[in-house]
């Protein structure tokens, strides 16, 4: 029972962490139909400009968020404006290859970097945990976890209460009547990937301390997180955090009682049983556009 | 009249539309990509007879097998129009086919080449059951949970495929008339 527990509740604090990076995703995969390829590798780059930050300068991991979410920003709104932009009316098959592209791109250039060596960021509290009665919860995952929910929460209100985040969900919905009623949707879907790219950022800095991390980690990444979003509903953030939170759980409770070596694999029978029996997912509707539109 | 005046149109498409594949060949015969491309089959036929240098001869082998998984892919995403990433996994189950056949049940790799056709495709039927309901991007998105999975099977089912340490085959010897030939051990 005691390991039942450990396995749920260090589940769903790595789905929380699961849950940021996912909402990025599904944020550009609502807005803009792109399914974004790259989105693991903006994590690595993030996790990877994150160890530098504590290698060099002594900074704490979770407060390095603070410094790379404008970074990735700024980057991401760069990215879209001079790769994306330019194939906004081509066919989605194009902006899957061009993220694919550019994911490799950035293998290739974290590698030249930072070397193909694993990584990773250990803060003092590291090896240290919390114990409540028998459960034994390492401090980097409880922070990690608890970072996580913030950062997700500022997001949600930026979504919800800002005029930004109303724009981008009307372009989600129905880019025509946004920009009937004034929407720029162009401008508004650079943003959306910027905020996308930026939210990989915060979570790629939370992740560094959570996973080692290599140049080709980004694979998969990109994997767990494209099964969440399937899994949750392509394009719906609600169903983002609910997937997130389930494969958190399911990756831990496999590493419990099957093995760590099989917990990559959850994800991808995630994508083969939703697919087969609920290609929707738990809360999508957008899917049902991929027949009108493939 | 109207006879005629059909027979004018159609022979103004013939003309107009149906003239070019009739001087096609002639056509591509005298295009400069042509002799291009066959100066280079001709290259890459003599090559290992010119140059005995491996690394060279392993790049050409190397290209021309990704050669046949991309005209493999063509036939998916040009032809059908799917977007698939999962070529790879593909390619490495042939491999994997091979390289299990010949240290388990022996022969030389050539023998089960066919076979390892066949094992992809039949895994590519398996697959098809569940990506005949994914279009667009939920096809990308299976093709590339597929090719993760493969290569979790690859690292993880250490009795079939040895782990991370791989199978390594003997490099397969020529006779000794064409010892030059792409595969020689040196």
């Amino acid at each position: 029972m005691t390991e039942f527990l450990q396995a749920l509740i260090l589940g769903l604090l790595i789905g929380g962490v699961y849950a940021l990076l996912a909402s990025g995703l599904t944020l550009i995969f609502g807005v803009m139909n792109v399914i974004n390829i790259a989105h693991g590798a903006f994590l690595i780059l993030a996790a990877f400009v994150t160890w530098s930050l504590w290698r060099e300068i002594g900074m704490d991991p979770l407060l390095a968020i603070v410094v790379l979410t404008p970074l990735m920003f700024g980057f991401g709104w760069l990215l879209y404006n001079a790769t994306i932009r330019p194939i906004r009316r081509a066919p989605p098959a194009a902006s899957v290859l061009l993220t694919f592209g550019l994911a490799l791109f950035l293998e290739g250039i974290m590698g030249v970097i930072w070397g193909n060596t694993s990584h990773s960021v250990r803060p003092e509290y590291f090896t240290e945990s919390f114990q409540i009665g028998e459960l034994f919860l390492p401090k980097a995952q409880v922070y990690g976890g608890l970072v996580a929910i913030v950062v997700l929460a500022s997001l949600y209100l930026v979504l919800t209460r800002s005029w930004l985040g109303r724009a981008i969900r009307a372009s989600a919905v129905n880019p025509q009547g946004a920009e009937l009623v004034g929407v720029n949707v162009a401008s508004v879907a650079a943003l959306t990937f910027a905020i996308g790219v930026a939210s990989a950022g915060a979570g790629g800095a939370i992740a560094s301390v959570l996973y080692p991390f290599l140049p080709g980690s980004h694979y998969q990444w990109i994997a767990r997180l494209l099964g969440i979003i399937v899994l949750g509903g392509m394009g719906s953030l609600p169903g983002a955090v609910i997937g997130a939170l389930c494969l958190g759980v399911a990756e831990l409770m496999t590493v419990t009682y099957i093995g760590p070596e099989w917990a990559t694999g959850v994800p991808y029978v995630f994508v083969f049983i939703v697919l087969l029996l609920r290609p929707q997912g738990i809360l999508g509707t957008r899917l049902r556009q991929d027949v009108a539109t493939a | 009249m109207t006879d005629s005046g059909a027979t004018a149109v159609a022979e103004g498409t013939l003309k107009g539309g149906g003239a070019p594949p009739s001087q096609a060949p002639s056509k591509a015969l005298r295009s400069p990509w042509t002799a291009l491309i066959a100066v280079a089959v001709v290259l890459v036929g003599v090559f290992p007879v010119l140059s005995d240098d491996l690394y060279y001869q392993n790049m050409i082998i190397l290209s021309m097998v990704f050669a046949i998984g991309a005209v493999g892919l063509n036939v998916i995403t040009g032809y059908a129009g799917y977007i698939s990433l999962g070529q790879g996994a593909f390619i490495g189950i042939g491999a994997y086919t091979v390289g299990i056949c010949v240290t388990d049940i022996g022969g030389s790799p050539w023998v089960w080449v066919p076979v390892a056709g066949l094992v992809a495709g039949a895994l590519a039927a398996l697959l098809g059951v569940v990506a005949m309901r994914a279009r667009g991007h939920a096809f990308v998105i299976l093709t590339i949970a597929f090719l993760f999975l493969v290569q979790l099977l690859a690292t993880n089912w250490d009795s079939l495929t040895n782990g991370t340490g791989g199978i390594t085959l003997p490099i397969p010897t020529w006779t000794s008339s064409t010892s030059t030939g792409p595969s020689t051990t040196r």
